[in-house]
């Protein structure tokens, strides 16, 4: 088979790879469902937070357009910013914390029973909602971060203007503690900015599809080949490493394949083009491993491989692995074992989909290449042995009905 | 077929790989298993050692590893007047019953390979050199059920047929007398081997088979004690049938009576 039509038929498989592991629409909208009404709530009329007109907004993959269904009973984690207007001379990081868990916890809430744990996380609050709807929000008390272009002259700033101030308390008892700073919303608009022309398309093409006006289709509701890398390459890392803790983080993952991204129109470009350059975007600075934040220079995603090198060696291992592992899928014998690969590394429910929906569609089109059977283990050798067999004591005897 | 029938055919399948190598797992279009490869043999009986290769294909049913995996050939290599294949085109390896419990011994697909269809194979290739079975056959039909289970049971015809009526029914005490005509109870004589047939296959099963083996002798003549011998439920069935029918009838005439009186 030539280069272009083995792309294309890897493409179609990992467009129906990034298609099973992605969230639905109906997800995104119960999220922000669960946002919004904590947002309504904290900003009541009787609430002790109205004063500070808080706001609410998602920030991490929920944000992104990058989170992937949850691997066996895990829930889905969103993630939203709680943002009070205050600075850090009018309230301390534990009062922050307090004000809004008090809110979170008070008598007529309807969230006073479903905080987990009680005392909260190390900066956030966990909502945990019913089991059935497996989610659960995590809610990060925050304040705008008024000194970010004092301190970090280096930051652009369009970012500024997002970045906030969280609570941590880990850290909050050591006497002058500076407050985290963070800019998630920032980080978002970056990412967005990567794929914006990409992001236009899709809308456009979907648009198109289901004959609507382009704004009218909510961004949530489309995907660019660079979300969908992003989400293949976290469930590879989550199968592959499984519970390991020196795992690659998601955050570098995202940051690094957004960096490389270069517009790529289609998911096999963008895994064959892109996985290769993220290792380019790794800083060395001194012997220290550098990702830097996109919208606060001064913050180092991989600040931890220094305290263990091992996180650093399994990064870059992983890297080399996927890499091989895509080019191989491209030629006609590695594409052979596609079925048996998808499985392994995306674990069977959602490999095994993939290759059901792969044989539907190849039926459909009448595609020879594609209705043929998925070989998921090949031979070990294409001559047999006759390795010597004993005869059973009792051997059964043949019969017929 | 569960969520990780998958996996476990992938480890099988490797496990398989050590001795035959040229198998290989493949998913078919309709989410289907099918293992599929050259198997080759080397197997000695009575000082006779045959080499052979073969071309099979395994078909999965979908409660693999509850049930054996069916086996086909691809190259057409035992021709069809050897017979031992089922109306599928599968191979017949031995009285159904019989070879879920062989598979159910280990649950594992190289065992299955060497312990059944290997000898199958080998059974094939020997006919073809030396002209006769190895190691003989069941005779053809329900006769041959009716023999392994007299071979299983080691007992009379009748006794047979009693013995597989109790799984057919489903409800033996094991105080009672054993079917096959020893003074003992059930417990201390033919349960244990009931006890072992019992979980591999349902009692419908059974009650079919039985059922095929009356009617066989019916017809070749034999004069069988059937209230003894035919399953509660099919018994039942019938006496119903005659019941019915008898009433059905007398009603009619009733009918046709008063219509004529008008």
């Amino acid at each position: 088979m030539n280069d272009h039509s083995s792309r294309k038929r890897l493409n179609r498989i990992l467009n129906d790879l990034a298609t099973e592991l992605d969230v639905p629409p109906s997800k995104y909208r119960e999220a922000r469902e669960h946002y919004e009404a904590v947002g309504a709530w904290l900003d009541a009329d009787d609430s002790a937070l109205a004063p500070y007109q808080p706001s609410i907004y998602p920030q991490g993959s929920f944000a992104l357009g990058t989170a992937v269904k949850p691997l066996g009973d895990e829930e889905y984690d969103v993630d939203a910013v709680c943002l009070l207007q205050l600075t850090s001379n009018q309230i301390t990081q534990e009062q922050l914390k307090e004000l809004v868990g008090d809110r979170l916890k008070h008598p007529s809430s309807r969230y006073k029973n479903m905080i987990d744990p009680r005392n909260g996380g190390r900066r956030c609050w966990t909502i945990r909602y019913a089991e059935s709807s497996k989610f659960h929000l995590d809610i990060l008390p925050a304040i705008p971060d008024v000194y970010v272009e004092l301190l970090v002259p280096s930051m652009p700033t369009e970012w500024a203007e997002t970045a906030i101030c969280l609570t941590d308390r880990e850290t909050w008892s050591i006497p002058n503690a500076a407050w985290p700073r963070s800019n998630p919303k920032g980080y978002v608009a970056w990412f967005k900015h990567r794929m914006r022309i990409r992001l236009e398309a899709a809308k456009r093409a979907r648009a198109k599809e289901i004959q609507a006006q382009v704004e009218e289709i909510e961004t949530f509701a489309v995907r660019t080949p660079l979300q969908q890398l992003v989400q293949i390459l976290k469930r590879d890392r989550d199968v592959r490493f499984n519970d390991d803790e020196d795992k690659p983080i998601s955050i570098i993952i995202t940051t690094l394949a957004a960096r490389a991204y270069n517009n790529e129109s289609d998911l096999v470009e963008a895994v064959l083009d892109v996985v290769p350059r993220m290792r380019e975007y790794i800083e060395n600075r001194d012997g220290v491993w550098w990702v830097p934040n996109p919208v606060n220079p001064m913050e180092n995603f991989a600040d931890k491989w220094a305290e263990k090198p091992r996180k650093a060696e399994l990064f870059f291992n992983w890297l080399d692995q996927i890499e091989r592992e895509y080019r191989d899928l491209l030629t006609d014998q590695g594409f052979a074992t596609v079925g048996d690969y998808l499985g392994r590394t995306f674990g069977r429910r959602d490999g095994d989909a993939v290759i059901a929906k792969l044989f539907n569609r190849g039926t459909l089109l009448g595609s020879a290449a594609l209705a043929a059977p998925a070989v998921v283990v090949s031979p070990k050798s294409e001559q047999p042995t006759t390795p010597i067999v004993e005869l059973p004591s009792r051997p059964s005897k043949p019969w017929r009905p | 077929m569960g969520e990780d029938v998958g996996d476990l055919l992938i480890r099988q399948v490797e496990e398989a790989q050590a001795r035959h190598p040229n198998l290989r797992l493949v998913r078919h279009p309709s989410g289907e298993w099918r293992v599929r490869g050259r198997i080759g043999f080397s197997m000695e009986h009575d000082g006779k050692r045959i080499e052979d290769i073969y071309d099979l294909d395994f078909e999965f049913p979908t409660d693999y590893p509850d049930s054996p995996p069916f086996v086909f050939q691809r190259d057409g290599k035992i021709p069809k007047s050897f017979s031992h294949f089922m109306d599928a085109g599968n191979f017949c390896l031995g009285a159904p019953v019989e070879v879920r419990l062989r598979f159910a011994q280990h649950r594992n697909l190289l065992r299955f390979i060497e312990d059944q269809v290997i000898p199958y194979l080998f059974t094939y290739s020997y006919k073809n050199r030396y002209g006769e079975l190895p190691f003989g056959e069941l005779e053809h039909g329900y006769e041959g059920l009716l023999q392994y289970y007299k071979e299983f049971f080691e007992t009379s015809m009748i006794g047979a047929m009693k013995l597989l009526k109790c799984l057919a029914d489903d409800c033996a005490s094991p105080l009672m007398a054993c079917p096959c005509g020893s003074d003992r109870r059930l417990e201390a004589c033919h349960g244990p081997r009931l006890v072992a047939l019992e979980s591999h296959q349902s009692p419908r099963e059974f009650e079919r088979e039985l059922w095929a083996i009356i009617r066989r002798l019916r017809a070749a003549g034999f004069r069988l004690p059937e209230r003894s011998l035919m399953p509660k439920r099919l018994w039942r069935l019938q006496q119903r049938k005659r019941g019915r029918n008898g009433k059905r009838r007398k009603r009619g005439r009733q009918r046709k009576k008063g219509k004529s009186k008008r």
